[in-house]
C-alpha cells in the first residue's frame, strides 16, 4: 500500500514538474517579442517577419538600411551566408549619431532612432612594392571596381592593407607615371604575374585577405632625382544642415533647421512661392500670398535679410534651431512653397568669405 | 807580318775603347734615368682629385593654420645639400579613410576642396600638381593653395564622417634636375615652365 501511495505521489511530483518546465519558456516567449530581419534578396531588398509590416529598402553596393523598428523590440542580427573565401558580413548599428558594430547572431535591444546597416561579406587586400634598393620612393595605386575607385600610396618595401572592401572582383593598377624610374613593374598574386595591372577577387583570397605583390627593377639612375612625403591626418569638417517642415493638421506650416554635421554652423534658408496647376506642375508665378509670407512675425533668433531668413544664432552639432515663424497659415492649397536651407561654418572669415555677412545675435549685416 | 802583328794590336786597343766607351755611356744613362726616377718618385705628390657630385632631393612642408576657419599651407624646399641643383617640383595628394588604429578602410576618399595656387602651380590630368619654376637649392616654392588645404571634406565624405574616422592625407613630391629640360621631358614628359 505504502509503495502504491509512493509511486502515486512520485508521479504527481513528476508532472508537476514537467508541466511547470513547460510552462516556463513559453512564458518567457510571452515576455519578450523577437523580430528577426530575414533577407528577401540580398542586393535588392530586404524586409523583416510578419509581425511587422514589410518594408522595401533602398540598397547601395556598401549596405543598406533597415529603419523603423520599434524601439524596445528584440531583433536577432541574422547571420548572412559568407562567401567562401571572404570574411563575413556584420551589422553596424547607429545610435545618437554613433556606430556600433554587432556580429550576426547576436541579439539587440532596440532603442529609439535606431538605424541598421548590414555591411556585406568583405576581403582583405594588401598590396607590396618591392624594389631592388629601397630608395625614397612611393607607389601609387589604384584599386577599382564597378562604381568604386580608391587609390593608395604604398612606400617602396613596404605593404599596405586595405580593410574590409565589399567581396567584390578589383583590379589594382600601378599608375607608372609616378614610378617612371622603374622600366619594369610585375603583379603577383599567387602564382600569376601580370604587367602593372592585376585582378583579383574571392577566388585569390586566404582567410579574407587578398595578397598583392609589385615587383619592380632597373631603376633608371640618368637623372638626378628626389622625393619625400608627409602624412597629414584630420578629421573632415561638414556643414550639413536639413530644412525640417512642420505641419499641422490645421494647416500650419513652419520650419526649423537641423544640424547634421560636425562643427558649429549658421544657416539661412530661402523660401518661394508659386501657383501649381491640378498635376503639381509649377505655373512660374509667384503666389498671391508671396508678399504675404514677408509680413509674417519671424521666430526667436530668424532676422529677414538679402532676401534670406538667417538664424543669427550659431546651431551645434545635432542642434535644432528655432521655429522659423512665430505663427503662420498656409494661405491656399494651390499654392506651392519652395525652400532650401544652407549652411556655413561657425566663424567670421567663413561668412565674410561665402554670404558677404557680418552675423551677430538678432543682426545681420553686410561685410565691408 | 809585322804590319799584320801591328793592325791587330791596334785593333785590339780600339774594341777596348769602343767597350769602355759603351759601358761608361750605359753607366751615364742609367744614373741619369734613375736619378729622374728617383727624383720623380720622391718629389711627386698625389694630388687628390676631390668633388662633390651633384644631387637634388626636396622636403615636404605642411605648416597648420592656427586659424580654426580651417586649413594648412602645403610648400616644398628644395634641400639639395652642397653642390646641389635647381629643380623641377610636382606633388601628388593622395587620400583615404583610417580608423582609430590607423589602418586603411576600403572606402572612396576624395581630396579635400582644394584651392589651387594658380599663378604657381598647374593641376594636370595626370594626376600631379606641377610647380612652374625651377627652384634653386634651399628654396621653398610658394604656397600650393591659395585658400590653403581645406580641412573641410567633400560632401560625398559625409556618409562616412560618422563612423569616426579619419581622413589620411599622403603628400608626396618628387624633384628633378631642371637642365637639361631633356630630364624632365624624358621622365615627366611635360615641360613644366610652358604648363
Amino acid at each position: 500500500m505504502k509503495r502504491k501511495i509512493v509511486a502515486v505521489l512520485t508521479a504527481c511530483i513528476s508532472l508537476l514538474v514537467c508541466l511547470f518546465g513547460m510552462a516556463m519558456p513559453v512564458g518567457a516567449e510571452e515576455e519578450t517579442t523577437y523580430y528577426r530581419l530575414e533577407f528577401v534578396n540580398k542586393t535588392e531588398k530586404s524586409s523583416y517577419n510578419d509581425k511587422m509590416p514589410t518594408t522595401v529598402l533602398d540598397v547601395d553596393e556598401i549596405s543598406y538600411n533597415i529603419s523603423r523598428v520599434p524601439a524596445g523590440k528584440k531583433v536577432i542580427l541574422p547571420n548572412v551566408d559568407p562567401t567562401e573565401n571572404s570574411k563575413l558580413g556584420y551589422w553596424s548599428l547607429r545610435e545618437d549619431g554613433k556606430f556600433k558594430r554587432y556580429e550576426p547572431g547576436e541579439t539587440y535591444t532596440v532603442k529609439s532612432n535606431t538605424t541598421f546597416y548590414f555591411v556585406t561579406p568583405t576581403i582583405d587586400l594588401t598590396i607590396a612594392a618591392e624594389t631592388e634598393n629601397h630608395v625614397a620612393q612611393s607607389f601609387i595605386y589604384e584599386i577599382t571596381a564597378t562604381d568604386f575607385s580608391m587609390v593608395v600610396c604604398v612606400d617602396a618595401g613596404e605593404s599596405l592593407t586595405i580593410d574590409d572592401l565589399p567581396a567584390v572582383d578589383y583590379t589594382v593598377t600601378e599608375l607608372t607615371a609616378h614610378s617612371w624610374r622603374y622600366t619594369t613593374a610585375t603583379s603577383q598574386v599567387g602564382d600569376t604575374t601580370s604587367g602593372k595591372a592585376i585582378t583579383v577577387g574571392l577566388e585569390n583570397a586566404v582567410d579574407g585577405v587578398v595578397e598583392v605583390t609589385f615587383n619592380h627593377s632597373d631603376r633608371e639612375d640618368k637623372w638626378l632625382t628626389g622625393a619625400d612625403s608627409k602624412t597629414f591626418e584630420y578629421t573632415p569638417m561638414f556643414t550639413v544642415s536639413h530644412a525640417i517642415t512642420l505641419h499641422h493638421q490645421d494647416n500650419w506650416y513652419n520650419l526649423e533647421v537641423y544640424n547634421n554635421g560636425n562643427i558649429d554652423i549658421y544657416v539661412r534658408m530661402a523660401i518661394t512661392t508659386h501657383y501649381v496647376d491640378g498635376e503639381g506642375n509649377i505655373s512660374g508665378a509667384k503666389g498671391s500670398w508671396d508678399s504675404k509670407l514677408k509680413d509674417q512675425a519671424l521666430g526667436d533668433g530668424w532676422v529677414e535679410y538679402g532676401g534670406f531668413y538667417y538664424y543669427t544664432k550659431p546651431l551645434t552639432k545635432w542642434e535644432v534651431s528655432k521655429k522659423l515663424f512665430a505663427n503662420y497659415t498656409f494661405p491656399s492649397a494651390d499654392a506651392r512653397w519652395m525652400y532650401s536651407a544652407q549652411s556655413v561654418e561657425a566663424h567670421p572669415d567663413a561668412l565674410r568669405n561665402t554670404w558677404g555677412v557680418v552675423i551677430s545675435e538678432g543682426s545681420v549685416t553686410a561685410a565691408f | 807580318m809585322k804590319h799584320t802583328k801591328k793592325r791587330n794590336r791596334l785593333a785590339g786597343k780600339s774594341r777596348r775603347k769602343l767597350v769602355v766607351l759603351i759601358v761608361t755611356f750605359s753607366v751615364l744613362l742609367l744614373a741619369t734615368v734613375g736619378g729622374v726616377l728617383a727624383y720623380l718618385a720622391v718629389s711627386t705628390e698625389p694630388i687628390p682629385n676631390t668633388f662633390v657630385p651633384s644631387n637634388v632631393s626636396c622636403e615636404v612642408i605642411v605648416t597648420p593654420s592656427e586659424k580654426n576657419y580651417s586649413y594648412s599651407d602645403i610648400t616644398v624646399r628644395n634641400n639639395s645639400s652642397d653642390n646641389g641643383i635647381d629643380g623641377f617640383v610636382r606633388v601628388r595628394l593622395v587620400p583615404t579613410w583610417v580608423d582609430e588604429n590607423g589602418r586603411t578602410q576600403g572606402l572612396p576618399a576624395w581630396e579635400p576642396n582644394v584651392e589651387l595656387n594658380k599663378t604657381d602651380w598647374f593641376e594636370h590630368t595626370d594626376g600631379f600638381y606641377y610647380y612652374r619654376r625651377a627652384l634653386a637649392p634651399g628654396d621653398t616654392t610658394n604656397n600650393m593653395l591659395t585658400a590653403v588645404l581645406q580641412t573641410g571634406g567633400d560632401y560625398r565624405d559625409s556618409n562616412f564622417a560618422d563612423n569616426d574616422f579619419r581622413k589620411k592625407l599622403d603628400i608626396y613630391a618628387e624633384i628633378i634636375q631642371s637642365s637639361p629640360t631633356t630630364a624632365v621631358l624624358e621622365a615627366w614628359k611635360v615641360n613644366p615652365t610652358t604648363l
